[in-house]
């Protein structure tokens, strides 16, 4: 979550973001849908992980995100 | 802002740090006059959504000295926008338009069935669609057109029948390509997007799950390329293509240290594998000379032994003549490249330099940060692809002119030498026998203007980077003027060096371009071409001159030239833009010089 948050500080310039895994898109300034690719990219180069096309655009909350982004990382292993 | 870690260059960071810069160029606040320049009006049509591209490449501008103010047509309106007369981009009034285009934005795709000659009439088409766009783009805007070329398809439906069938995708963009860069020529620059796919590997530079989401068919990790590579041409347009290759000899250009080993001693040439490879980047760097670059020698060493070691060893790709400037001593290599600069007349930011040692470039890079510094691999087989990556000599053109450019600059280290032994200045510019051949700007000689339009920064009154498309628009005016010189001496032909354009106000003309290139600065060719100037305005008739001087930060010598041809000084601004008269009644009759003046 720490490593998530600070992508989301990083791409999204608010250095004071607080993620938790309830937030979506709508809560947070600046989080549109090309900022959203923006994060998408940087969690993958900075988890080294790949998210599918559709899973992509499914994603609701943060929650949603770092479920995928562990799945992914065990996957990994 | 600078590469993070100064060393590694900034299109291999990754792409979120790019990003992240980008968020903090646009947040940064406004600039009302940018440090290194003018803002360069830049539109962006796109058959692609080229919002992420756009970011990486203002970066890349910004590093490369260039501020640009932006404007970027959707993909689904690219094709109106232009189109359509009343459209927000003619209303922007770019100087530059870049038309980044992908496969898919092909409209006349072939189909297996039909025969070779209605494939052939849909290539013709196609191509004939873009030409169009710059036609209409340049009837509108007199800009500069930068349109991308296709990348082939990933997959092949024909397998390796593809290359031979003309109805295959393969072969049908490969046809569109070819009828793109015959037409190109001289109208438009091409960025070859084809080419930078397959130098990176084709099916690594294309994503096709991130088209899907979001209409960029390139592979996140390939923008940083595709941008570098594209703000290098756009780059090359502005002049601010780099100018000369500045070499360390010692394991640089040979493998080992020649004051040490011995002529015999060095790795070059065949029978050693690390010999070949430093003997191909010889052969590299000759081919950059004979386009037009010049190479440089900075080297510690005992100058007769570097000399000795061109002269003498039998697998040297160089040779001297190839080098404009020799240096070979033991003075600190960032005085060594001052001196190289001022001797070859150009600026520490025309310089690239290639040494093996980390300690050099770690110097150069503190005390010369203009100096572009190559970061040189270890095995001298990377050389190559490392100096030719860094994407630093872009050209517009190749001319007869920038192909003779050592020579040219060999020429005056001749004349220099004579220059020693006059007493008098006056006699010595006699002593040259110099002869100015005086041409109006046509169809023959618009691309070498334009190529000095763009390389000429000191000696340039309002450094106006036309392209030959707009030199073409300026001259079709009524009454507008537009004449080059070219010189040449008992030493040798200097090529075209000066340009001027006239354009025709009410009463008077006004100097619009008045540039020269530096080679031949104290020669009596900026009086020469005063005196065409008078001359012009006087056969129309007109009852003055009016000049301007816009300083750039690189033109201050001619700062106080109208004011030594005899101008007035009759406005000036804030940004020290200074505007000037002169009344035909009180121009001189005849213009001192020492040149004999041909039409050419």
């Amino acid at each position: 979550m720490t490593k998530l948050q600070d992508v989301f500080r990083r791409v999204l310039n608010q250095p004071a973001l607080v993620l938790t895994r309830d937030l979506t898109a709508a809560d947070v300034k600046g989080w549109d849908s090309l900022k959203h690719i923006e994060l998408i990219v940087s969690i993958e180069s900075v988890f080294g992980i790949r998210f599918k096309t559709a899973e992509v655009g499914d994603l609701d909350n943060v929650g949603e995100l770092v479920d995928m982004v562990n799945t992914k990382t065990a996957s990994k292993r | 802002m600078g590469s993070d870690s100064g060393v590694e260059p900034l299109w291999k960071l990754p792409l979120d740090r790019i990003l992240a810069k980008s968020q903090r160029l646009r947040d940064r606040p406004a600039q009302r006059e940018p440090a290194g320049g003018r803002v360069l009006r830049l539109a962006v049509l796109g058959g692609f959504n080229t919002q992420f591209a756009t970011r990486v490449l203002e970066v890349m501008l910004f590093e490369l000295g260039l501020e640009v103010e932006l404007y970027e047509a959707s993909y689904e309106t690219y094709v109106e926008s232009i189109l359509n007369p009343d459209s927000d981009l003619y209303r922007f009034r770019p100087q530059l338009v870049l038309l980044l285009v992908h496969r898919e934005n092909l409209m006349n795709s072939p189909s297996f069935a039909e025969s070779d000659a209605d494939t052939d009439a849909k290539a013709r088409a196609e191509v004939d669609r873009w030409a169009g766009y710059w036609q209409m783009l340049r009837d509108r805007l007199a800009c500069a057109i930068i349109q991308s070329n296709f990348e082939p398809p990933t997959a092949r439906a024909l397998g390796n029948l593809e290359v031979s069938v003309p109805q295959s995708e393969l072969a049908f963009t490969r046809r569109v390509n070819a009828g793109l860069a015959e037409r190109a020529r001289g109208v438009v620059q091409l960025f070859d997007v084809d080419y930078l796919c397959a130098s990176f590997g084709l099916s690594r530079a294309l994503d096709a799950s991130r088209y899907h989401l979001v209409k960029q068919p390139y592979a996140f990790e390939f923008l940083p390329s595709y941008c570098h590579a594209l703000a290098a041409l756009i780059a090359a347009t502005q002049g601010r293509a780099k100018k000369c290759v500045v070499l360390d000899l010692d394991d640089t250009l040979w493998g080992g240290v020649v004051g040490e080993d011995g002529i015999d001693g060095i790795a070059l040439g065949p029978g050693h594998a690390e010999g070949e490879a430093f003997a191909s980047f010889q052969r590299y760097l000759k081919a950059l000379k004979n386009r037009g670059v010049l190479l440089a020698v900075c080297s510690k060493n005992d100058d007769a032994i570097a000399r000795d070691a061109f002269a003498q060893h039998p697998s040297m790709g160089l040779e001297s003549n190839d080098i404009a400037c020799f240096v070979a001593n033991w003075e600190d290599k960032a005085s060594n490249l001052q001196q190289i600069a001022r001797s070859l007349n150009i600026g520490l930011d025309s310089l690239v330099f290639v040494d093996n040692s980390p300690e050099e470039r770690h110097l150069i890079r503190s005390v010369l940060p203009d100096v572009s510094v190559v970061e040189l691999p270890e095995d001298p087989s990377e050389y190559v692809r490392a100096l030719d990556e860094g994407r630093y000599f872009e050209a517009t053109e190749l001319t007869a002119d920038s192909i003779e450019r050592t020579e040219y600059i060999r020429a005056d280290r001749l004349r220099s030498a004579a220059e020693s032994s006059f007493m008098d200045y006056g006699s010595y510019l006699r002593s040259l026998e110099l002869t100015a051949t005086v041409s109006p700007i046509d169809a023959r000689s618009r691309g070498r203007v334009a190529e000095l339009i763009k390389r000429t920064n000191q000696f340039n009154l309002r450094t106006q980077r036309y392209s030959a498309e707009q030199v073409e628009d300026i001259l079709s005016r009524p009454l507008s003027v537009g004449f080059s010189l070219a010189v040449a001496d008992r030493f040798g032909n200097q090529g075209t060096v000066a340009v001027v354009i006239l354009t025709r106000g009410d009463d008077h003309l006004f100097v619009d371009t008045w540039l020269m290139s530096c080679r031949v600065l104290k020669r009596g060719v900026e009086r020469c071409a005063f005196e065409q100037i008078v001359q012009h305005a006087r056969a129309q008739g007109v009852v003055r001159l009016v000049g301007e001087y816009r300083p750039t930060g690189k033109n201050g010598m001619v700062a106080g030239l109208f004011a030594e041809l005899g101008f007035r000084e009759i406005d000036r601004d804030a940004g020290g833009t200074t505007v000037w008269e002169l009344k035909l009644a009180d121009a001189p009759l005849r213009v001192e010089h020492y040149l004999r003046v041909v039409d050419g």
